[in-house]
């Protein structure tokens, strides 16, 4: 436990150091903020774009807080899943490079202290980047469109989180079995934009697909409480990313023990 | 360019910060920085004219960790 916390402690301030703990969440308030201002300002940026014809009427119903909302977790879903992939791609896979590796692991540390420590870590950051900027959203939905009720808005974030931890689970299990940075975050994201492909062609097979946890949040925010469906999503996730770190770690062990 | 004074600065004054906090902290970083992956000016040049993605760029590729 003792091991645990002194990795999980070295892998926050190397994120500090980094410009990890600056960059992911300023660039995700960046998004989620411009969310709702550009649906606000809708008629004057197309006006201002559009060389439409004179007389031309468009009518754009004013979307509801919830609806925006929504468009901010799509946003979260495409750029988003990008840069969290991007973010985590090189933790692994730099200090095999540096050699680093070598050193930790000269040491009692087990592989399950090792790849948890990291797991954690970065959850934490993506999770406290991702609560900074929804809250931030939030705000200023409230403040441009209607009052979106704080337990809508946390339990959406709450299953929304679910697919961040999917995705880091994704990535570090990437991270144990191949050794550039590059081929890290491609495979990873070969991996999740096939899964949320997948699961828009195939709906009907794909309940379970941690994908559809997106559109899972969009309901809830839009018609409240769950079916038994919803539940299978949670469960089918959290099993789904506990399955891909247990592989992580055994394929850590086994990438360990042949050496760098 | 009677759009542009419709617009409610106080609403978009944020996103400026948060961009320009943003930039300081990458150009600080290179600044800092011994040696980048790649020429160091070329990338002082992409976090100053490339907006938000310039400094994303330079954290996740243009730094060589030490």
């Amino acid at each position: 436990m003792k091991n645990f916390f002194i990795l999980f402690k070295k892998e926050m301030k190397e994120s500090v150091r980094n410009g990890k703990w600056i960059w992911l969440p300023i660039v995700l308030m960046i998004i989620g903020v411009s969310q709702p201002l550009t649906s606000y300002y809708m008629p004057q940026i197309l006006e201002a774009a559009g060389n439409l014809p004179e007389g031309a009427v468009i009518d754009i119903p004013t979307p509801t807080g919830e609806e925006v909302l929504i468009g901010t977790l799509s946003q979260y879903g495409t750029i988003g899943s990008l840069l969290f992939v991007l973010s985590m791609m090189g933790v692994i896979s730099q200090e095999r490079q540096n050699g680093s590796l070598t050193l930790v692991m000269v040491r009692p540390v087990s592989a399950m202290q090792y790849i948890g420590s990291k797991f954690l870590a970065q959850l934490s950051i993506l999770f406290s980047a991702l609560a900074a900027s929804y809250l931030l959203t939030w705000y200023y939905t409230n403040l441009l469109f209607n009052y979106v009720p704080w337990q809508l808005m946390l339990t959406s974030f709450l299953v929304y989180s679910l697919w961040i931890v999917f995705i880091a689970a994704v990535t570090i299990f990437a991270g144990t079995l191949l050794r550039s940075s590059g081929g890290i975050a491609g495979a990873s994201i070969l991996f999740l934009s096939l899964i949320s492909l997948l699961t828009t062609l195939l709906p009907k097979y794909m309940k379970w697909s941690p994908a559809s946890l997106r559109t899972q949040a969009s309901t809830l925010l839009m018609e409240g409480p769950w079916d038994s469906a919803s539940w299978l999503v949670v469960y089918s996730t959290i099993g789904l990313s506990l399955l891909l770190f247990s592989l992580a770690v055994f394929g850590f062990k086994r990438f360990e023990s042949f050496g760098s | 360019m009677d759009i542009l004074s419709g617009v409610n600065w106080a609403l978009i004054a944020p996103l400026i910060v948060l961009q320009a906090i943003l930039m300081v902290a990458a150009l600080a970083s290179c600044l800092k920085q011994e040696e980048t992956n790649g020429p160091k000016g070329m990338w002082i040049l992409v976090i100053i004219f490339v907006n938000i993605i310039g400094p994303v760029l330079y954290f996740v590729i243009g730094r060589r960790s030490a």
